[in-house]
């Protein structure tokens, strides 16, 4: 694993802008003036780590449901019966991404899974993919996402119409939904946009509603469970017909509640770290909130010293505390590694660097390669 | 020989062009529900005295059926094929998010609908949800009476200056989004 320089793309601008990416330049958001080359052996490294890693997930939201734990995460009493339904019925789920800690020697370590609603989609899935084709043709790259997202539609539950739903005046989550979309539609269904603030519910009928008063049957919502849940209309989704995806049993999977329990049942697994629902006896650690984003509320701990945090409305939910495992520094930056999953199969990867050892929403995407 | 990692293709079908449209939003207040209205009337005179005549948003409606059933409205005919796909529901009853005087249960005969609209806070004025951008500055509501709306906003009787016979809420909005404000739901 190697981070070196290399000359942007003197059209990448205009390139970037018409693959969708409208942001990249928000505070450098897209960086190409460097890369990170990873060899194929550390590629299957982070590749196996991942399927492994969602398969242990997967078996300990069905631990925390059978167990009666789901106050434990966070999760609130009247989202119980849903979650549980959910994992049931096995309803279907699209695609979450894995942080991951990897310095191309140790065995990549789990941070989180944003098992719910992850971003970076488009800018892995394509601009990344385009920025190798155009920069070095014929090598490679862990990222079959596109093709993996597509496919996975294919498998989706019914046929006709998909609602997407993200919030209003967000543009980053515009552009994931958007790129969503896009590929529900290459998958060969109709799709539409939705604002979440704008669904509606007819009370007789007993269904959501777009804004010309379609039924909601499939709805894929870039918006957390855990707010959904909270939200006045929360009562109605049992009742409702809707399809959600994420399912709302990805409500545990994403909640870093989940963090202790995969310690608890996967003791010294070399992908874990240690992690608790209280300090402990850690010394170095990381405090996080169950439903943290982008890093906010986080904070590290190391001998009774805060050595970094970011801020944030997090917390009020409950914290757990994983052992710190500082990210690797090339150069003044801290790469985290994103491993996508579309399914249940790993289908690639992003490099996100910061200049600060706690990635947060205002790190960079920086594009891979695969070259020994 | 080494497995590739990478998709072969990546190709989009409209994502370039749609970011065209970002900047596009809603002046409705993100901070209140908004509930679509809809007002009942005994003739078209009284109808379109309280929308006015042209832009021609009154229309005839079945009458109520005797059990109350949704009838078919004439400009809506969404709500009509909700109430035929869950005829078990008893869509006429008065409840839920249906307000307003019983003219459903009672099966009372109505025969005129005005459009179906919401309070749009910022312009002070009803909108409609059938017709992107249209607003009623001649509407009851607007005239001198607009803040008469909050009174009936949870549910009350039509505006003392409206001949409206009836009143209904058939679609309840805003009861997601609470979470989202400030940031994004991504991660």
């Amino acid at each position: 694993m190697e981070r070196f320089a290399i000359a942007p793309r003197p059209d990448h601008q205009q390139k970037l802008e018409a693959q969708g990416l409208s942001f990249h330049a928000w505070d450098d958001y897209w960086r190409e003036d460097a890369c990170y080359r990873f060899t194929l052996a550390q590629v299957e490294d982070i590749e196996a780590a991942t399927a492994e890693l969602h398969a242990m997930c997967k078996h300990a939201v069905r631990v925390v449901v059978a167990q009666g734990r789901l106050g434990q995460l966070g999760i609130p009493a009247a989202m119980h019966d849903l979650v549980a339904d959910s994992l049931r019925r096995d309803d279907f789920s699209l695609y979450g991404r894995f942080d991951l800690a990897f310095d191309g020697r140790s065995p990549p370590k789990l941070l989180e899974y944003n098992a719910d609603t992850p971003t970076s989609l488009l800018e892995s899935a394509v601009c990344q993919w385009h920025w190798m084709e155009d920069v070095r043709p014929g090598t490679d790259q862990f990222n079959s996402l596109h093709d993996k997202l597509i496919a996975r539609w294919r498998q989706a539950p019914g046929t006709g119409l998909v609602h997407v739903a993200c919030i209003k005046d967000n543009e980053e989550d515009w552009v994931c939904a958007s790129y969503l979309r896009d590929t529900i539609e290459q998958a060969g269904r109709p799709s539409a946009l939705v604002y979440v603030e704008d669904i509606g519910w007819h009370e007789d009928s007993g269904q959501f509603l777009d804004l010309d008063n379609q039924p909601i049957d499939t709805l894929f919502k870039l918006y957390p469970w855990e707010w959904l849940g909270a939200d006045a209309f929360a009562e109605h989704i049992a009742r409702a017909t809707t399809c959600f995806i994420e399912p709302a049993w990805k409500a545990v999977m994403s909640s870093k509640g989940l963090l202790p329990i995969l310690w608890e049942l996967y003791p010294e697994h070399p992908n874990l770290l240690p992690a608790y629902f209280a300090q402990s006896g850690l010394t170095q650690y990381a405090r996080k909130p169950f439903f943290s984003r982008e890093g906010a509320n986080v904070q590290l701990w190391r001998d009774a010293k805060l050595l970094a945090e970011d801020t944030g409305p997090y917390g009020q939910e409950g914290f757990v505390y994983q052992a710190l495992c500082l990210l690797p520094e090339f150069g003044g930056h801290y790469p985290v590694v994103g491993a996508w999953v579309v399914g249940d199969e790993p289908a690639g990867m992003c490099v996100r660097e910061d200049i600060s050892p706690i990635t947060t929403n205002m790190s960079h995407f920086v594009p891979h390669l695969i070259e020994d | 020989m080494q497995t590739k990692k990478r998709s072969d293709r990546v190709g989009l079908v409209f994502l370039g062009a749609a970011t065209a449209l970002l900047g596009a939003c809603s002046n409705t207040s993100d901070e209140e529900a908004i509930e679509v209205r809809q007002d009942f009337y005994a003739s078209l005179a009284d109808c379109e005295a309280d929308w006015g005549e042209s832009l021609g948003d009154c229309s005839a409606i079945r009458e109520a059926t005797a059990n109350g059933q949704l009838p078919q409205l004439g400009n809506n005919d969404s709500a009509a094929a909700l109430a035929n796909a869950n005829p078990g529901s008893n869509t006429g009853s008065n409840t839920g998010t249906s307000t307003g005087s019983s003219i459903y249960s009672s099966g009372s005969s109505y025969r005129y609908a005005g459009p179906r609209y919401y309070w749009d806070r910022l312009a002070g004025l009803p909108r409609s949800i059938e017709v992107p951008g249209r607003i009623y500055p001649n509407s009851y509501l607007a005239r001198g009476a607009s803040q008469s709306l909050g009174n009936t906003h949870a549910g009350g009787v039509p505006a003392a200056n409206s001949r409206a016979i009836g009143h209904s809420v058939s679609v309840a909005r805003g009861g997601f989004g609470g979470g989202g404000r400030g940031g994004s739901s991504g991660g």
